[in-house]
């Protein structure tokens, strides 16, 4: 995997990282770091959660309720906490899901109008 | 469910310890592997504050806060002793002196009439400004129609004013100026007498007991003297020059 340069990095999006988190948490339970390791390789290294932003964003959602937290032990032997996606969750995120397509279609519709939007 | 400091911890270490093992399992000298894993996290402390941050309640929040604004300000006012005592000085008197200047208005200006029912009272007045007559006096027979005719009212106290000579009062007679009213007027305006009694109905008309002259009278305070009237006794009615 190639090394991204700081620059190439993109910012996370403000309020997408909750989604993140939520659609992570879809393959299974998960530890903290393993979230940011998973998020940065889904998105091809662009994406680098900090984990100032990331704990106290797991523990918004499970005080919310969208998460469940339970202790493991991580493949480093020593204990960890795992996150599973709830019942609310898992609902929560396909909200979410919906929500985004909808902004993602709109900002594309502004920023590369269709030349058939002339007529 | 709501995490404690070892929780906090023990989930922060977790963290660093598989960071750790991933540098390691990569080939990184284990020292510098620890530093790094470290300077990834961050502000570990922050980062902990923050987590912390999210179970706390806002009002909680809020009460520590102020403890923490009035303990700093005692221990402040502690070291200036004489700002404070200056400062609770200035606001004791000024504070004192609106309270005083206040009672007086209230009590001179601002209270109402000791009337019963203020709200339904109204004067009534006649004139005639072609005659150049302002606020005439009303004829006994028009105050006669007046009581036997109009209807939204449901009382009269007709009044009106006298000069007249008395002797009796120790030395010269001098003019005095009196109020002449009707029987109903003092229940009209709902006063009470703070010593015997007032007029009333039956002091009316030509066979009450003083008809040949005003043998009932009643005497004005001044106000500045209604809580101590005892100190002035009544004395017994003057008899008046004028015959009616």
């Amino acid at each position: 995997m190639t090394k991204h340069p700081d620059e190439q990095r993109l910012e996370l999006l403000q309020g997408t990282l909750d989604m993140l988190i939520l659609r992570t948490l879809q393959w299974g339970p998960q530890h903290g770091h393993g979230i940011g390791q998973a998020i940065r390789a889904r998105s091809d290294e662009l994406l680098k959660v900090e984990t100032g932003s990331l704990y106290p964003a797991l523990h918004r959602l499970v005080k919310r309720g969208w998460l469940k937290p339970e202790w493991g032990v991580s493949e480093a032997n020593q204990r960890a906490k795992y996150y599973r996606l709830t019942t609310a969750g898992k609902a929560q995120l396909s909200r979410e899901q919906d929500r985004w397509s909808q902004l993602v279609d709109a900002i594309g519709r502004i920023m590369n109008p269709a030349p058939a939007s002339k007529e | 469910m709501r995490p404690d400091q070892h929780d906090l911890d023990e989930e922060i270490r977790g963290h660093l310890a598989l960071s750790l093992k991933e540098r390691i399992e990569r080939g990184e000298d284990p020292t510098s592997a620890r530093l790094a894993a470290l300077k990834e996290f961050g502000n570990v402390t922050l980062t902990r504050d923050s987590m912390r941050g999210v179970w706390r309640h806002r009002w909680l929040d809020a009460a520590e806060a102020l403890a923490r604004d009035i303990r700093f300000a005692l221990r402040a006012l502690l070291h200036a002793k004489g700002l404070a005592a200056t400062v609770v000085v200035t606001l004791a008197l000024g504070i004192g002196a609106n309270a005083a200047i206040f009672s007086v208005v209230r009590g001179v200006l601002l209270r109402p009439l000791v009337n019963r029912d203020e709200d339904r009272l109204i004067y009534i007045r006649q004139s005639a400004p072609g005659l150049g007559a302002e606020n005439t006096t009303f004829s006994v027979p028009e105050l006669n129609d007046l009581k036997s005719r109009v209807t939204t009212i449901s009382a009269f106290g007709d009044f009106s004013t006298v000069d007249f000579a008395m002797v009796g009062l120790g030395g010269e007679p001098r003019m005095v100026k009196a109020g002449v009213v009707g029987g109903s007027f003092f229940d009209v305006m709902g006063l009470r007498p703070v010593l015997g009694r007032l007029l009333n109905e039956h002091d009316d008309g030509p066979k009450a007991a003083g008809a040949a002259g005003p043998s009932a009278s009643v005497r004005a305070l001044p106000p500045w003297s209604a809580s101590s009237s005892h100190r002035y006794p009544i004395r017994p009615t003057p008899r008046s020059s004028q015959t009616w």
